[in-house]
């Protein structure tokens, strides 16, 4: 059976949209797309479980829950951080986004996202673009969110700052405003 | 009959009394003009008095990009017996210290000082007009009228210049009164840019330094 596919298919190229060929081709690649998806939930889920105790630093490269204790260092910075209802952590944690829902005691920095559920407790600094307290959550120290339009305010200065002390752009002869801005 | 089944036994006095709201929304004057003197400075810092909100995080972090440093002075009232100022006010201090790592642009006290006894206030503030910035503003609610209080607010900035506060109960206490007068001795080094009298028997200020 294989054979006989096998032997029509060089001339395939030339007749590409005919009818039968595709019912073979669709056996063999849907199987492949069904066992990607299974190897990538199991990547997704890894747990430290309720009685587990953690003292040091924390790292690794994908999504993590933790229900169990830590103390010490996290740091997922690819990779979105769970604190569950039941963890007690300690420690400073860098992620790429961090869920709480447990208590933490200790800065928080995430590039993308740093969310406190209701009845999450946060003791610390945090830092992130993006901040999110629920209503019931608790949480005490400072929040910086400057990255998000402190980006947007840094890209605007450099551009007149640096335009009064270096030697202008072919471009931007009209950057003779620069310095009136300046004194200002 | 009625009485074998308890229903002659209602009287109209036993109505229940009508229940305060739970949340009430209303309009503030001041608070735009707060956000319009912070917002021009660059990377500015502000001190929140009042326990954490969300929706107040993610409004003054998009609009002023600011850093906000969250003092929840209400837990330390709320957990330290009424009775006891001297601890309180340690209590207080100490969660200030803490709390205020840099110099300060803003601060919201929302009604913090309604719960503080007047020494007690009067530390509070030297110590906000000392980290405040020149130029730098105080926003505050603070009582007209003496009285009980008997369930703290909550502040949720809903808009630039909508304001909704949300209550519970706590255990009651002695409202702290500070008149125009008491309020230029302890905030000394300041100015009050604008006191609105509300209908609630309260004042809404803004304070500038320098």
């Amino acid at each position: 059976m294989w054979k006989r596919e096998e032997a029509p298919r060089p001339p395939q190229p030339v007749v590409p949209p005919t009818a039968p060929p595709p019912p073979v081709v669709h056996q063999s690649t849907t199987p492949r797309v069904e066992s990607v998806q299974p190897a990538q939930q199991e990547k997704a889920i890894v747990n430290i479980g309720k009685s587990v105790i953690i003292k040091g630093e924390l790292s690794g490269s994908e999504d993590l829950t933790i229900e169990g204790q830590v103390e010490g260092k996290i740091e997922l910075r690819q990779n979105v951080l769970t604190i569950g209802p039941n963890a007690k952590i300690k420690a400073q944690v860098l992620a790429r986004a961090v869920v709480v829902e447990g208590t933490v005691q200790g800065n928080i920095a995430a590039s993308e996202k740093i969310e406190i559920r209701d009845k999450g407790s946060v003791e610390g600094d945090l830092s992130s673009p993006r901040v999110a307290i629920a209503d019931g959550a608790h949480f005490r120290g400072s929040i910086d969110m400057q990255q998000a339009k402190g980006s947007e305010k840094h890209e605007a200065k450099p551009a007149a700052s640096n335009a009064a002390p270096s030697t202008p752009a072919p471009s931007q002869p009209t950057a003779v405003p620069a310095p009136v801005s300046v004194a200002r | 009959m009625a009485g074998l089944f308890g229903w002659g036994a209602r009287k109209p006095e036993e109505a229940p009394a009508p229940e305060r709201p739970l949340e009430t929304t209303s309009t503030s004057v001041v608070l735009p003009r707060f956000l319009s003197a912070v917002a021009p400075r660059a990377s500015p810092v502000i001190l929140d008095l009042g326990p954490a909100v969300g929706t107040n995080v993610t409004f003054l972090g998009e609009r002023l990009a600011c850093k906000l440093l969250i003092g929840d002075l209400l837990h330390e009232v709320q957990t330290i017996k009424a009775d006891a100022p001297d601890d309180l006010r340690a209590a207080l201090m100490s969660r200030l210290e803490r709390t205020v790592t840099s110099p300060l642009d803003g601060v919201l006290c929302w009604d913090v000082f309604d719960y503080l006894n007047r020494a007690t206030a009067q530390v509070v503030a030297a110590f906000l007009v000392q980290h405040l910035q020149p130029g730098g503003v105080v926003h505050g609610y603070f009582a007209a009228a003496a009285g009980d209080i008997d369930r703290c607010a909550r502040y949720v900035i809903q808009g630039p210049s909508t304001l909704t506060c949300r209550y519970e109960s706590v255990p009651p206490r002695r409202r702290g009164v500070l008149s125009t007068r008491d309020l230029a001795t302890i905030f000394a080094g300041t100015t009050v840019m604008e006191s609105v009298l509300l209908k609630t028997q309260r004042r809404e200020i803004l304070i500038r330094k320098g």
